[in-house]
């Protein structure tokens, strides 16, 4: 066999693999075992945040499902926007199937913005699962606007939007807003929590959630005629378009926003910045990596453990909610989305370079 | 079902045999990871986590309510008797509980703090129960307008607590507010002073800046001029006078409660900020205050009973908003939602029963863990008559071991280090350390409360009732700082206030100016937003500093004057300095640098106990690895690792000196 031939049949053995689905990766994953081992799971933020308790709603089932059944120690680092995580998480974690990394939107937002301080190439590591989390962008009723019908009226109307930081995980809407030609007037500083409140309290009268925050309090404040909501950003689909979010099918994705707006379906690269947004902090919302070189037998057991888990009644009734219902990126169908959230080509890197400048008066190194 | 029943239906499941079991369980475990520095629930609690997805949630969430009950009683043990601030909520705890425990009256002061704790705890739950259908109003009524002027309000309470120097307190906070202001601007998100390093751009943390200005100058003053803790080998009258004076103090009790679950049921308020406040209105409130700061019991019950009342406001942020108001809390509801109730709006509709079975179970998990503190009050408090220089390696190791969790690098370690010798000269030249905490702590909030009104409002939001209604408090509480004389020590030519040997304490004022004028300096590359809150406070503080010269170097007495190496005379003066036990410390960190934490913790212990305490090696290596031991356990049951040295970076070593 010479090496064409061979390179060929790992092709096919791949498409095979990916046809066969789980019984392949199950047969390479039966030589890993795990028995009697600790595995540490290092959480970069801290303890009860988003991405903690999605680590520990799955690290049960993993216990459940990797080969010799191992125990799986959450342990968080909190601190730095999940830089020092990543990093010590670079400088300790072997390739032996026994660390894996939780990373966040905000992980891979530092990543891009902040390159120089992170010694984890994001882009190598590899990926066990990538679980998305929508968001929903919501208004006052005060604002006369009543579904995305009306949506022109906004313009104009002086809007009022309170978040963390301008370079933050925010700049999946306020991106958005500026596509919209929205006029909005940023209060920067407020957490998540009191800026709902201040939407309630009338202080705010623009805002968003993720899924999991908008079905939980924001949806309540919705039936008491307290918000409205807009639209959801959207997900991406396999062909990479921009699709309604499948947790909210009644509401148009911001694409379709975009056109209820201006007339004309949305392009170039203020388009593609914001699509860069929508992959980082919806799409990589949360992931599991391993580290870079981990060998495929360890990988694959990896994720016939998750494919295990998302198959598992018990998870879908107890823990389902962290993952709210998304399609999962297993292995390796999850590395082309973190390689575009993480790779922006010039022109987009250009457009929020001048963004942040212009509207936020924040200068990217 | 009216209310009442609710609150019955609560009561009876409360007291059914298998909720009261996992509840004591988790006070139980709650104490135990309680009475370390440091560690505070949250480790035990995020492990209890998974347990919800088991056949029966419900004990899980009795056990962690029972776990976050106790986080602000147990941490008084500490701060009593050690003068080490377990959580950044009992700082002010220490400042007359340590007091009263070198007097020999620890089981007194804890016996007070304990009784105090539990009316404190009662009181919130007792509001939270009444409050809890029109605290939603209450709550929506507190715009950014009225956050801004209760962290003003808040900050007049420094007033109460600059020490002898109204000026030098004064700078103290500017200088507070400064070492807050390190970290991401809120209003743009640039880093302020960071120094390109990933460390700082989170700011440094409270809880390091509590241990450095309380713990470490305690340890090395007391290394230097005492042989234990308490000046009198007895424990005095006890634990059961503590709680009778709790009792006469009810006025007390029941302010301090109140501003305790007022403040707690604010997002962004509660903790440390609640009780300094408390700590300042006992001083505002109370008649001779002589013995304040030096151990008077008052200055215990206040802060003690406001911050275990903080517990029960805290829970209507979080049952009604879903907004948590510290880790604990955020794992708490975790939980919750993964048991698929959802926290937020509604919450009382929806769950109106299990809602009073938390606060209920809050309740009851407070009198039981109050109660088991209160009888291991006196028993524990023998540790103030163990010769001190054996307790003092393992206070030491610990003090780091509380610093390391912050955010578990060895920046931690080094962050202490440079804030603790901060920390020991500002008692030496008398810059008072409550200052410096008020200042620090309310430092990010100001900034953004600052931005947050104007940006939302203008100069509107001064016209708002509630706005104004603050702004007359703010005033009052301005009046009573100006008309209040702290008491101090009547000035001499030649004690601690004379006008000879000026140069360390002006070395030292001008090591801070520097510090303020670096920052003026470094404020210039910064944007408008970023910009106006540190260098405002920077001008403030040189232009204080620059008075403190002025007043230093006039040829007289004066209380802006103050070296307590002048106490002395020659014969009396300690034999060593306190660089020399600051050296020690340095000891343990270089020991940790090399061997790794464990085995540094280890090689300190033994070495400090045998030249310290003229302890045999076989019995200093004994003692060492008990705290070896200790560290093994926790790194196993909680997840816990050390921090490396270039040992391990060489070989790989086993567990648990990895």
């Amino acid at each position: 066999m010479n090496s064409n031939t061979l390179l060929r049949s790992g092709a096919c053995f791949g498409v095979i693999a990916a046809l066969a689905g789980m019984p392949a990766i199950e047969a390479a994953a039966q030589k890993v075992d795990f028995s009697g081992k600790r595995i540490e799971m290092l959480v970069p933020f801290t303890p009860g945040g988003g991405s903690d308790i999605y680590s520990r709603a799955l690290a049960p089932f993993f216990e459940k499902y990797l080969p010799g059944n191992p125990t799986i120690l959450v342990r968080n680092v909190p601190g730095g926007g999940s830089i020092p995580g990543a990093n010590q998480f670079n400088s300790r974690a072997k390739p032996d199937g026994l660390h894996v990394l939780v990373s966040s939107s905000s992980t891979v937002m530092n990543f891009v913005f902040q390159r120089s301080k992170f010694e984890l190439d994001l882009s190598k590591a590899m990926p066990v699962v990538l679980s998305p989390q929508g968001s929903v962008v919501y208004i006052a009723p005060g604002l006369g606007v009543k579904s995305i019908k009306d949506i022109a009226k906004l313009k104009g109307q002086a809007l009022t939007f309170g978040g963390n930081t301008p370079t933050g995980a925010e700049m999946r809407v306020t991106t958005a807003f500026d596509l919209l030609g929205l006029d909005v007037k940023y209060v920067w500083g407020v957490e998540r929590g009191p800026v709902r409140l201040a939407f309630e309290r009338g202080e705010f009268n623009i805002n968003y959630d993720t899924t999991p925050g908008f079905l939980k309090n924001a949806s309540q404040l919705v039936k008491a005629g307290k918000a409205v909501p807009l639209f959801a950003l959207g997900v991406i689909d396999e062909t990479g378009k921009v699709v309604r979010d499948p947790n909210f099918k009644n509401l148009p994705s911001f694409v379709e926003a975009y056109e209820a707006m201006h007339g004309k379906q949305p392009s170039g690269p203020a388009f593609e910045a914001w699509k860069a947004m929508l992959k980082m902090g919806v799409m990589a919302n949360k992931a599991i990596l391993l580290p870079a070189g981990t060998p495929e037998p360890i990988a694959a057991a990896w994720r016939t453990a998750i494919q295990k888990t998302l198959q598992d009644p018990e998870f879908d009734q107890k823990a389902g909610k962290v993952i709210e219902g998304y399609p999962q990126f297993i292995g390796e169908s999850a590395r082309p989305i973190l390689r575009d959230a993480t790779t922006l080509s010039p022109e987009v890197w250009d457009w929020l370079r001048d963004f942040l400048k212009t509207k936020h008066n924040v200068t990217l190194k | 079902m009216p209310m009442s029943e609710f609150i019955l239906a609560a009561l009876a499941s409360l007291f059914s045999l298998h909720h009261f079991l996992f509840l004591a369980l988790g006070v139980l475990l709650g104490m135990v990871v309680g009475i370390l520095p440091g560690l505070g629930g949250t480790a035990m609690l995020s492990l209890l986590l998974p347990f919800v997805f088991g056949k029966d949630p419900t004990p899980v969430l009795a056990m962690m309510v029972g776990l976050m009950a106790v986080n602000n009683t147990a941490d008084t043990f500490p701060a009593v008797l050690m003068g080490i601030p377990g959580s950044s909520s009992s700082q002010a705890t220490i400042l007359d509980g340590f007091p009263l425990a070198k007097r020999g009256e620890a089981a007194r002061a804890l016996g007070a703090a304990f009784s105090a704790s539990m009316l404190g705890g009662l009181f919130g739950v007792v509001v939270l129960t009444l409050a809890i259908q029109f605290a939603r109003p209450l709550i929506l009524g507190v715009g950014f307008g009225e956050q801004l002027m209760l962290i003003a309000l808040a900050l007049t309470m420094v007033g109460m607590l600059t020490g002898a120097s109204a000026l030098k307190g004064l700078g103290t906070c500017g200088f507070g507010l400064l070492l807050g202001s390190v970290g991401a601007a809120p209003a743009t998100g640039e880093y302020r002073f960071a120094f390109d390093t990933v460390y700082l751009s989170d700011g440094i943390s409270l809880v390091i800046v509590g241990l450095a200005m309380f713990a470490v100058p305690e340890v090395v003053d007391i290394l230097r001029k005492r042989v234990t803790i308490s000046s009198t080998q007895k424990l005095g009258s006890g634990t059961l006078r503590g709680f009778a004076e709790t009792l006469r103090h009810w006025g007390l009790v029941l302010r301090c409660s109140s501003i305790g679950t007022m403040l707690g049921a604010l997002p962004g308020m509660g903790g440390p900020v609640v009780t300094w406040v408390a700590y300042g209105h006992v001083v505002q409130s109370v008649k001779d205050r002589d013995q304040l700061g030096k151990g008077d019991i008052r200055g215990v019950i206040g802060p003690e009973s406001a911050n275990n009342a903080d517990n029960g406001g805290a829970m209507i942020p979080a049952l009604m908003f879903g907004i948590p108001s510290s880790s604990s809390m955020a794992i708490f509801l975790g939980g919750l939602i993964l048991i698929g109730v959802e926290p937020g709006i509604g919450m009382l509709e929806r769950h109106l029963d299990l809602t009073f079975v938390i606060i209920w179970s809050l309740a009851l998990a407070n009198v039981l863990g109050t109660a088991t503190c209160l009888l291991l009050a006196k028993p524990i408090s023998r540790i103030t008559l163990v010769p001190f220089a054996m307790v003092a390696p393992f206070m030491i190791a610990i003090i780091y071991f509380a610093a390391y969790q912050v955010t578990r690098s060895w920046y931690d370690l080094v962050a202490l280090f440079v804030l603790g010798v901060l920390g020991v000269y500002m008692r030496r030249f008398g810059w008072s350390p409550p200052a410096l905490l008020i200042g620090f702590v309310l430092s990010r909030r100001l900034d953004a409360a600052v931005y947050q009104s104007v940006q939302v409002y203008g100069a509107s939001f001064l016209e708002r009732t509630g706005v104004q209604v603050m702004l007359a408090l703010i005033v009052v509480s301005i009046i009573l700082a100006v008309r209040f004389k702290p008491s101090r020590a009547t000035l001499t030519p030649d004690g601690p206030n004379a006008p000879v040997h000026r140069v360390p304490q002006l070395v030292f004022l001008g090591v801070i100016a520097a510090c303020a004028a670096y920052m003026v300096y470094e404020s210039v590359e910064l944007t408008f937003l970023a910009r106006v809150f540190p260098l405002s406070v920077a001008l403030v503080t040189l232009a204080l500093l620059a008075a403190v010269l002025v007043v230093s170097m006039r040829n007289r007495p004066s209380h802006v004057l103050y070296d307590g190496e002048r106490e002395w005379n020659e014969v009396e003066r300690p034999a060593h300095s306190p660089l020399h036990y600051q050296g020690w410390m340095l000891g343990l960190l270089v020991a940790a640098a090399v061997f790794g934490f464990v085995l540094g913790v280890f090689a300190f212990i033994s070495v400090f106990l045998r030249v310290k305490a003229n302890v045999a090696w076989p019995r200093a290596a004994l003692a060492a690895s008990g705290a070896v031991l200790v560290l093994s356990a926790m790194s196993h049951f909680l997840v816990l690792d050390y921090p490396e040295g270039i040992l391990q970076r060489l070989v790989a070593m086993p567990w648990p000196f990895n």
